[in-house]
């Protein structure tokens, strides 16, 4: 690594920046990396794979705690799905946003906590986990699939007069997530086994599809709502018993590692998962959980990166990282964690403010414009990342993802992109299904 | 009334859209061609593009055993980049035949993975490498040249060298007349028995190079095949047009041995033919091996294949193996032979040289001088007269029997007999004494020369390689070994002593390490003595100064006097022993206390 002051700066840089960009709707932080990559290289600006790296990190850092702000704030729900509606976007309801920001923060503080106390241990056990666990992989994302659909439960309110009727609507948000999945996987196999975009942008290859996938239904739904939201309060207390948060973070930690550590298996569904294992109900709970969740799989999926004799490639940051610098032994590893620690505070830090401002922004903003100006954004990324064809990719997903949202099913169900195409690969049938769908030839 | 609406188009319409849209999106996938990119062109953010490469395999293709993988490179005019197929695919290449060999032409598409050092293609789908095997090119080896680079050639040679730079990767040097290779073999499989230094073979490999020079890779074993003719591995000269301009060649060359002399590290041999000459260097390690050792007298028609060398500005030929060195004929046989073969490399067998013996009349054959007459320092021990060379032996004890080597066996032991004649061919200094391996052409035999009976050895100085001696002695065995152990220094004779340069008197000053081997003749102070049972004596002359080596077997029969002060006349060989010049007497009596 760099001299350590050099670093620890790009990534306070890269912590600040994306702190400030995490709090746009639907702006992920792997676009804003590839953005970054792209524009160094279409201008000749390089910084050092060191800097670059430690910049990177931070970033992430900074996205996994922040980006609760807009998910909370600008995620506001409509009515018809008001009764399924996620816990922060009730405490929003209940003017009570900043406190549901705040116990998300709380939730990373306790998950970075957890991966400060697991690093000692990870170049040990990591790798004989992963000897142990890699023949397995397929068998085990198809049992996390099967899972996520047949835990899926019926959500409709309205009682029909026939048994047909009932039967219909019992299943219309499980059908509608088992077509979600269907189609999304149809998606990623093409994805996987097409040269659709074009060679130049493929380390962005699923940018377009996830930003089709969750984040323009998210904007176009908050843009049909237009709902009105209350003055939000700022307490300075929180209404969590430190039982209650050990319990989040306990639960939150546990589905942020199975998703950092298994393929395909994203934060959400690792907390799905995670849920379920340890029957978390208290909202207050849930939200801390889903702090410890979000941090642990982002953060924690990029620090196997670094890991020694492991050197694992899991998420979308730690193959642009990989494809300019690459860490050295256990010096970069005890760095990497030395700056997920001080981003992971002074990201917090941010987060209050931060969050502070959205509490005050909410009520006075329309939801609509936020909305018009995120969507706007998200189709200049999606042209400006990965050129017309990314469009091309973008609408389908965005009428795939779409359907959860307007059927009331589950949104994780959208994974099918990548669970379908890695787990056929892993299996070994990967191109066989691909020639089948006529992808290769 | 309106919410429901919108909620309704948005449910349908999201269907429609997601529908339509992968329709579309099939549709543009399926017309879509997987674009073909310069391997210099890949960049990191084509990481996981599917891609397409063009170029030639530039290194050997290996599995990795543990994960069942294959691997190979490809290059194209801008770079070259790792191509792997996994298990699956790599036993699918490998079912249909389809796993490429260095310099095959290959288009692959797959999936590429870019990281910050490193880039590499996965091969998805064994369809999608096409494979162009490359034409065989047969050549000579000197042909083969950086410009043949990946292309595959067929040479054949004579394998000079076998070793193994690291485990696993063995490699041989092959030669012909027209230059040298090296072959890097598979790392995989077993080699053929006879795969050995000496043995010739036809080999097809890809043209590689290391550090600047061309090598051959050589795929599978089924590109090596044994022959079963030698290949020629050096044109055939004459001594006499041997010069400078020849230094670093391989030739093959076939002459008369007119002297033998062994030095600290081999034996230099000297060889004539039509009026010219040349040295024959034997560093030790060949000379130890070689199979015609004993053969390798005066008189001895050899054919040597070797490098041509220069040392002080005199040319020598240098074999490197046992192999390359054919006794033609012995010292008192006459054959008939073919030419040398002259032809160009082949691999298509050539006749072979033949000799044929015609006769084997050792005791009346006519040994050609070839020695300079030895010029005796006034006051020295006296060198052995040279022999006139008769070829006939002189006059023997009386009422013992006389028998050729080859004759004496163990139901001689414990009779003492005499052996007529025979030449020196190797010497061994013991402790109390000196063996040689006499031989003639019947055999060999070993030849005990206690140290006090060798003190009463008239000519004891020319008791080298290729000098030719009488001996009566009794037949003795040791460790198996047959022995004739002389009782008197009389019962050795020499007949005829090898070529050596004059035995003279020189200054300490003029003496220097290329006079290694010769015996001079040094007088001088004793300056300091050292040693237990062997001793150190610095002798100085007032030029310079010269350790005397008195070894622990002649050390019983020294003359008294030998001190600090003392004036010595020293007769001895001239070595050089960790870059120290020293003279090593053979007997006590070269070693004389002046008054």
């Amino acid at each position: 690594m760099i001299d350590s002051l050099g670093a620890l700066g790009a990534a306070c840089a890269g912590t600040i920046l994306a702190s400030l960009l995490a709090c746009v709707p639907g702006l992920h932080v792997y676009s804003v990396a590839g953005l970054i990559v792209v524009l160094g290289l279409e201008f000749g600006v390089a910084l050092p794979g060191e800097l670059l790296a430690a910049f990177m990190l931070g970033s992430m850092v900074g996205y996994a705690v922040v980006n609760t702000i807009p998910s909370i704030f600008w995620g506001a729900p409509d009515e018809s799905t008001a009764f399924v509606v996620l816990p922060g976007q009730r405490f929003l309801s209940e003017a009570r946003g900043y406190e549901a920001a705040v116990l998300t923060g709380v939730g990373s503080l306790g998950g970075l906590a957890l991966l400060l106390a697991l690093a000692p241990a990870a170049p040990r056990l990591l790798p004989a986990v992963r000897a142990v666990v890699a023949p397995h992989l397929h068998w085990i994302l198809a049992a996390i699939t099967l899972f996520m659909l047949m835990s899926e439960w019926p959500k409709s309110h309205d009682r029909a007069r026939s048994p047909a009727g009932r039967l219909r609507d019992a299943w219309r948000s499980p059908g509608m997530g088992l077509l979600t999945f269907l189609l999304s996987g149809l998606l990623g196999m093409v994805l996987f086994y097409s040269s659709v975009l074009p060679p130049e942008v493929a380390f962005q290859n699923l940018m377009p599809a996830f930003t089709g996938l969750f984040a323009v239904p998210w904007v176009l739904g908050g843009l049909l709502a237009g709902v009105r939201l209350p003055e939000q309060q700022v307490t300075e207390a929180l209404s969590v018993t430190p039982g209650m948060a050990v319990r989040g973070v306990a639960a939150g930690t546990l589905g942020g590692l199975l998703a950092a550590f298994f393929p395909a298996v994203t934060g959400g569904l690792g907390a799905l998962i995670a849920g379920h294992a340890t029957a978390q109900r208290d909202d207050r709970v849930f939200l801390v959980s889903q702090g410890a969740s979000k941090l642990v799989y982002y953060v924690g999926a990029l620090l196997l990166f670094f890991v020694p004799g492991l050197h694992l490639t899991r998420g979308g940051m730690a193959s642009v990282i990989g494809a300019i610098w690459q860490p050295h032994g256990p010096q970069s590893y005890w760095t990497a964690v030395g700056l997920v620690v001080t981003s992971g505070a002074l990201a917090f830090g941010l987060l209050l403010v931060l969050g502070r401002a959205a509490a005050a922004m909410v009520s006075r903003v329309d939801s609509r414009t936020i909305a018009v100006a995120t969507l706007s954004i998200l189709v200049a990324l999606v042209v400006g990342l990965t050129g017309p064809r990314g469009l091309l990719v973008a609408l389908p997903a965005t009428g795939i993802g779409l359907i959860p949202v307007a059927w009331g099913a589950r949104r994780t169900n959208c994974l099918g992109v990548i669970l379908v195409p890695l787990t056929v690969q892993m299996a070994g049938v990967g191109p066989a299904a691909a020639g089948w769908l006529g992808l290769m030839g | 009334m309106g919410r429901r609406l919108g909620v309704r188009i948005l449910r349908y319409g999201s269907l429609a859209l997601a529908v339509l849209g992968l329709v579309v999106l099939f549709g543009v996938a399926k017309q879509s061609v997987v674009p073909s990119v310069p391997v210099g062109g890949l960049g990191a953010t084509m990481n996981w593009a599917y891609v397409q490469i063009e170029g030639v395999v530039s290194r050997e293709p290996a599995h990795d055993t543990e994960s069942g993988a294959l691997k190979f490179w490809v290059r194209d005019p801008t770079g070259e980049i790792m191509v792997t197929a996994y298990r699956a695919q790599a036993e699918v290449l490998a079912a249909s035949g389809q796993v490429p060999a260095m310099g095959d032409s290959v288009s692959v598409a797959g999936t590429l993975r870019v990281r910050d050092d490193f880039s590499y293609l996965v091969l998805d789908v064994p369809d999608h490498l096409a494979v162009q095997r490359a034409a065989v090119l047969d050549l000579p080896i000197g042909d083969v040249t950086h410009d043949l680079l990946y292309r595959r050639v067929r040479v054949c040679g004579q394998v000079r060298a076998d070793r193994t730079p690291y485990a696993g990767q063995r490699i041989l040097t092959l030669v012909d007349t027209t230059g040298q290779i090296e072959l890097l073999l598979p790392r995989e499989g077993a080699a053929p028995e006879r795969l050995a230094i000496g043995e010739s073979v036809e080999v097809v490999g890809a043209v590689d190079e290391y550090r600047g020079l061309p090598q051959l890779s050589v795929g599978g074993w089924e590109d090596v095949r044994l022959l079963d003719h030698d290949v020629v591995v050096a044109p055939a000269r004459t001594i006499d047009e041997l010069g400078a301009g020849d230094v670093g060649q391989m030739v093959t060359v076939e002459g008369t041995i007119a002297w033998v002399q062994p030095f600290s590290a081999g034996v230099k041999l000297l060889l004539a033919e039509r009026g010219g000459s040349i040295t024959l260097l034997f560093w030790q390690d060949v000379y130890a091996l070689l199979p015609a050792a004993a053969s390798l007298m005066p008189g001895a028609r050899v054919r040597v294949v070797g490098e041509v060398a220069e040392y002080r500005g005199e040319i020598e030929i240098i074999p490197s193996l046992p192999s390359d060195v054919t006794v033609v004929a012995l010292p008192a046989a006459t054959s008939t032979r073919t030419p040398l073969p002259t032809t160009a490399p082949t691999c298509e067998p050539t006749p072979e040289p033949t000799v044929q013996l015609v006769a084997t009349a050792w005791l009346t054959a006519t040994i050609q001088p070839t020695a300079p007459a030895t010029d005796t320092p006034t006051g020295l021990p006296t060198p052995a007269p040279t022999a006139t060379p008769t070829g006939l032996p002189p006059a023997q004890p009386a009422n013992l029997p006389t028998l050729r080597l080859g004759d004496i066996t163990r139901d001689h032991l414990g009779t003492t007999l005499t052996v007529a004649q025979a030449g020196i061919a190797d010497v061994v200094y013991l402790s109390k004494g000196v063996k040689y391996t006499i031989t003639d052409a019947t055999g060999t035999l070993t030849l005990l020369v206690w140290q006090d009976v060798l003190e009463g050895v008239a000519g004891h100085l020319d008791l080298l390689p290729g000098s030719r001696v009488q001996v009566t002695g009794e037949i003795d065995e040791y460790q198996g070994e047959i022995e004739i152990v002389p009782a008197a220094g009389s019962d050795v004779v020499v007949l005829d002593r090898g070529p050596r340069l004059p035995v003279e008197a020189w200054p300490v000053s003029r003496i220097s390490a290329s006079d290694q081997g010769r015996v001079l003749v040094v007088a001088g102070r004793v300056v300091h003595i050292e040693g237990d049972r062997w001793l150190n004596v610095r002798l100085n002359d007032g030029t310079g100064e010269i350790v005397v080596y008195l070894p622990e077997r002649l050390v019983p029969y020294l003359p008294p006097g030998i001190g600090p002060g003392a004036t010595l006349r020293v007769a001895g060989q001239v070595d050089v022993y960790h870059g120290t010049l020293e003279l090593i007497p053979l007997a006590a009596a070269d070693v004389q206390v002046e008054p």
